[in-house]
């Protein structure tokens, strides 16, 4: 049951997304005292998200565990106002300006933004991005139709996973193989346009990977972006 | 160019001049059964075929003298639409409206337009691309793709 929504305008720790090792995380812990994650010896994903609508009240999103394993973790929900003219995509950046990625660098440690997860390195993730991403179908069609996942496996993902340029799923289907979410260098496509004025979503996972070679840092999570073009 | 008081508002706005010399512009209020609104390109000027005598299109962009002005010199090859992106840093998510562009579609076989954007970062300038594979005009911008003609009313 989807029971929570992460909506626009937070501040002071309202409206994240976090990520934290195994029983890391509580559902009252502050931003602030989030515990941050040891980097591996060796590439493995980070196991736990939350979600936190206030500082201090977040839920556990039960079926991320950083793997393929279940579906239905998360989705852009979007209202009935708009009428889209193209179809939307998503990825990731290192922060709000969107800068171009650079494959492969790793900035100087202690790092604060996301750049050190979004560009990758060539030994962990043949430069891809830490961060992967699936999305299922083409969220709502030019019909009206809602693309809704059922639950159990979505495709393959691994340290490694990504596909330079745009990939987009089928309808009604998951991606076989992860994209890694790398600015607009690696990104995904919906195939199709959303029908005008009509609220719906457009579901994904998430999977966010970390390595012996990954920057170290304090708030070095990226910005995840869904660009949509309207009248 | 179309030099006019200064605007106001912090976004751009479209503009369109019809045949008949009455100007619609993107700020007027239209009601329907869900109320009042703000006009829409599809819903209001596609679906009532005003799209068909829209002899010029305006982007009156905020804060500068100058706007964006292109004439029609074909029916039905005038366009605009808006660029956002819908961001979550992992602290705060928001929506940051990216551009406007207003189009003419130049060439009606290979869907070659000419434009004025409004760029939250580069302010107004012209852009060339094409409607069924339009570009991306600055970093953070993704390749936007085709556009949907039949939602811009386009006929090619």
């Amino acid at each position: 049951m989807w029971t929570n929504a992460i909506t626009p305008s937070g501040s002071g720790g309202a409206e994240e997304l976090r990520f934290c090792a195994s029983g890391g995380g509580t559902t009252t812990t502050p931003s602030a005292s989030w515990p941050g994650v040891q980097r591996p010896a060796s590439v493995q994903v980070i196991p736990e998200c939350w979600g936190f609508t206030t500082n201090i009240l977040g839920a556990k999103v039960n079926t991320y565990d950083g793997t393929n394993a279940s579906a239905r973790q998360f989705r852009w929900d979007f209202d009935n106002l708009g009428t889209p003219v193209s179809p939307m995509q998503m990825s990731a950046f290192a922060t709000t300006a969107l800068p171009t990625p650079v494959p492969g660098t790793q900035p100087s440690s202690p790092s604060s933004d996301g750049s050190g997860i979004v560009n990758g390195h060539a030994t962990d993730t043949s430069s891809k991005s830490y961060m992967k991403g699936n999305a299922y179908g083409v969220g709502l069609t030019g019909a009206g139709a809602q693309q809704t996942p059922s639950a159990g496996t979505t495709g393959t993902v691994t340290a490694t996973s990504g596909t330079t340029g745009s990939v987009t799923p089928g309808a009604s289907a998951w991606l076989a193989n992860w994209q890694d979410l790398q600015g607009w260098t690696d990104y995904i496509l919906s195939g199709a346009t959303a029908q005008a004025t009509t609220a719906g979503f457009w579901y994904f996972c998430l999977s966010l990977w970390s390595g012996p070679n990954l920057c170290l840092g304090t708030n070095i999570g990226p910005v995840i972006v869904n660009q949509y073009n309207f009248t | 160019m179309l030099i006019t008081p200064l605007s106001l508002r912090p976004h751009s706005y479209w503009e369109v001049a019809l045949t008949s010399g009455r100007v619609i512009k993107e700020l007027d209020m239209v009601k329907d059964d869900r109320g009042k609104r703000q006009i829409d390109w599809t819903l209001d000027l596609c679906s009532t075929g005003d799209l068909k005598r829209v002899k010029e299109i305006r982007l009156i962009c905020p804060g500068i003298l100058t706007h964006g002005v292109i004439k029609l010199t074909e029916s039905q090859t005038a366009f605009q639409f808006k660029n956002s992106s819908a961001v979550h840093d992992g602290q705060h998510q928001y929506r940051i409206l990216e551009a406007q562009v207003i189009g003419r579609v130049t060439d009606k076989v290979t869907g070659q337009c000419d434009c004025f954007i409004w760029d939250r970062t580069l302010g107004l300038f012209k852009y060339t691309s094409n409607v069924m594979k339009f570009g991306a005009w600055r970093q953070g911008i993704a390749p936007i793709g085709e556009l949907s003609l039949s939602v811009l009313g386009l006929s090619l």
